[in-house]
């Protein structure tokens, strides 16, 4: 799916402002933001519930989706919704092509009760069998574990991952547990003002984020001369801040051959969380 | 994904004849015609066969109406409808889908009217019941149908209450062309009384049980259809949630 300058405008307001990204079948994406980022106007254009915007979309003719709450019939049961959903497509739908799924989400034994008696979780894990059905190449996910404790969380995003692989399915999703994009996503784009500000890839590596302060500037210097085990993210007159795959032993022992004395170190595992704290200003964002 | 017309229309039939809801309004309807009926088979009043089938559509028009709306509401009120709404093509099939629905719900109450007509013709109710009228019947029972259908959708399109719209609706076909029926009756001024009489919030209720149309109040009745269906189309494709 190709996204190429998206801009979406209410009023005069410029929710999307030229945003271009590219999305493959069996890939996962996250998509981070403040509220008011345009995440979610986003995920409604590539679902097509919004019409009018400028810019064009490529592939959106076999989507699913859950944008924001579940929508759902209060009166039906989740088994109909499935059925229904399923039906109104042209399909037929078979139980036992998901019923894997639904154990994992833990809904096979609630199907035959109606909606209404669900809890938001609940509602929310129907939904997103729902954005399953009908064999889609691509699913939109808005906020896909809201209203889930940490180990239904888990789960959902254990068997989101799994059927992506699987059924070869590109998956966005967009939430504000940074961990949990952070467990199922290769790819994260960070959403600020309609535009994408950072594109992160998620790696297996453990990454650090490391935090030297020297005496004199004289010793940065030297620091910043020689040392090869990392990016460097930003500096001051006697600091420096860079991410390195290097453990904090090796980063020590630079530092002696070099004759350098530290005034402070300060070293974390880098994190989707703290990256979009340095990145986005996210500390008033409260992800 | 593409919405199948065939699937969501047999699947929301069915649904409106298992749920009941079809044949509660389809004994509504029946019920002051039968009713009437009997008392004409008793000698209790003096009324003709038009007085059945205008007893007929009293309430059959309104749950005529209110049958194939009832869809459409469902998946406003719970939003449902933004899993449907997606692709340009999907919005046109869906209204597709709901016209077919108000059309087969149409010939269904037109049916029925008409059997009973036959019946109680056959049991000995006054009046003639000529071939045109019958036909006459069944085409006024399918243009009532969609129009009043296609104006409801449009004003659940526009936002308004389903609670709202119901009340418009009830009144439009059981009460407003009573009050429009007075002003021909009692007004003199004859530009007033022939927009009246060819606006169809006004000759839909009052003639669809009574007479066939007038050439120029059908040809009105299917402009008016065509707008409607075009409004409800335009605004469908330009929805957004």
């Amino acid at each position: 799916m190709i996204i190429d300058s998206i801009t979406k405008k209410y009023k005069q307001q410029v929710v999307l402002n030229g945003l271009s990204f590219d999305f493959k079948q069996g890939e996962i994406i996250g998509l981070v933001g403040k509220n008011g980022a345009g995440k979610s106007t986003l995920m409604k254009i590539i679902a097509q519930t919004v019409q009018n915007f400028d810019g064009s979309i490529k592939e959106t003719q076999n989507v699913g989706y859950l944008i924001e709450e579940p929508k759902l019939f209060g009166k039906k049961t989740g088994l109909a919704h499935l059925n229904y959903f399923s039906a109104i497509y042209g399909n037929k739908f078979h139980r036992n092509e998901y019923e894997e799924l639904l154990k994992g989400l833990q809904l096979s034994g609630v199907l035959n009760r109606k909606v209404r008696e669900y809890s938001l979780g609940m509602k929310q894990k129907l939904g997103i069998v729902i954005s399953l059905l009908n064999n889609p190449s691509y699913v939109i996910l808005d906020e896909p574990t809201n209203g889930m404790d940490i180990e239904t969380s888990i789960e959902v995003l254990q068997q989101l991952k799994k059927m992506a692989k699987e059924r070869n399915i590109g998956i966005l999703i967009s939430s504000h547990k940074l961990e949990d994009i952070e467990s199922v996503c290769s790819r994260v784009l960070f959403l600020e003002d309609g535009v994408i500000q950072e594109e992160q890839q998620v790696s297996d590596q453990n990454h650090y984020l490391v935090k030297l302060v020297f005496d004199t500037p004289t010793e940065l210097a030297t620091f910043q001369k020689h040392q090869e085990f990392g990016t460097i993210l930003r500096s001051s007159d006697t600091s420096v801040e860079l991410e390195t795959t290097t453990n904090t032993a090796d980063v020590f022992q630079f530092v002696n051959k070099l004759g350098i004395r530290l005034n402070d170190f300060t070293t974390e595992k880098k994190t989707l969380r703290n990256v979009y704290m340095n990145k986005m200003g996210g500390a008033k964002h409260g992800a | 994904m593409v919405l199948n017309i065939k699937s969501y229309v047999n699947y929301n039939l069915s649904e409106l004849f298992k749920n009941g809801f079809l044949i509660i309004g389809i004994l509504c309807a029946l019920a002051p015609a039968v009713l009437v009926s009997y008392l004409i088979l008793s000698d209790a009043v003096a009324f003709n066969i038009k007085h059945v089938s205008n007893f007929f559509c009293m309430l059959g028009m309104l749950a005529a109406v209110l049958h194939p709306l009832y869809l459409v509401n469902r998946d406003y009120a719970s939003k449902t409808i933004t899993l449907i709404n997606n692709s340009q093509k999907n919005r046109v099939n869906y209204v597709v889908a709901n016209v077919v629905i108000a059309f087969f719900v149409s010939l269904f109450y037109a049916s029925i009217g008409a059997l009973l007509l036959i019946v109680a013709k056959q049991l000995g109710v006054p009046g003639e019941l000529e071939a045109s009228f019958l036909f006459g019947f069944l085409v006024n029972v399918f243009l009532l149908v969609m129009t009043f259908f296609l104006f409801g959708y449009l004003l659940i399109l526009f936002g308004m209450k389903s609670g709202a719209i119901y009340t418009i609706l009830t009144a439009m076909l059981l009460f407003f062309h009573n009050i429009l029926g007075n002003i021909v009756y009692n007004s003199e001024n004859t530009i007033l009384t022939g927009i009246i009489e060819n606006f169809p919030g006004y000759f839909y209720p009052v003639m669809v049980g009574s007479n066939p149309l007038s050439p120029l109040q059908y040809s009105i009745g299917v402009v008016t259809l065509l707008v409607l269906l075009f409004l409800v189309v335009r605004k469908s494709k330009k929805i957004e949630f």
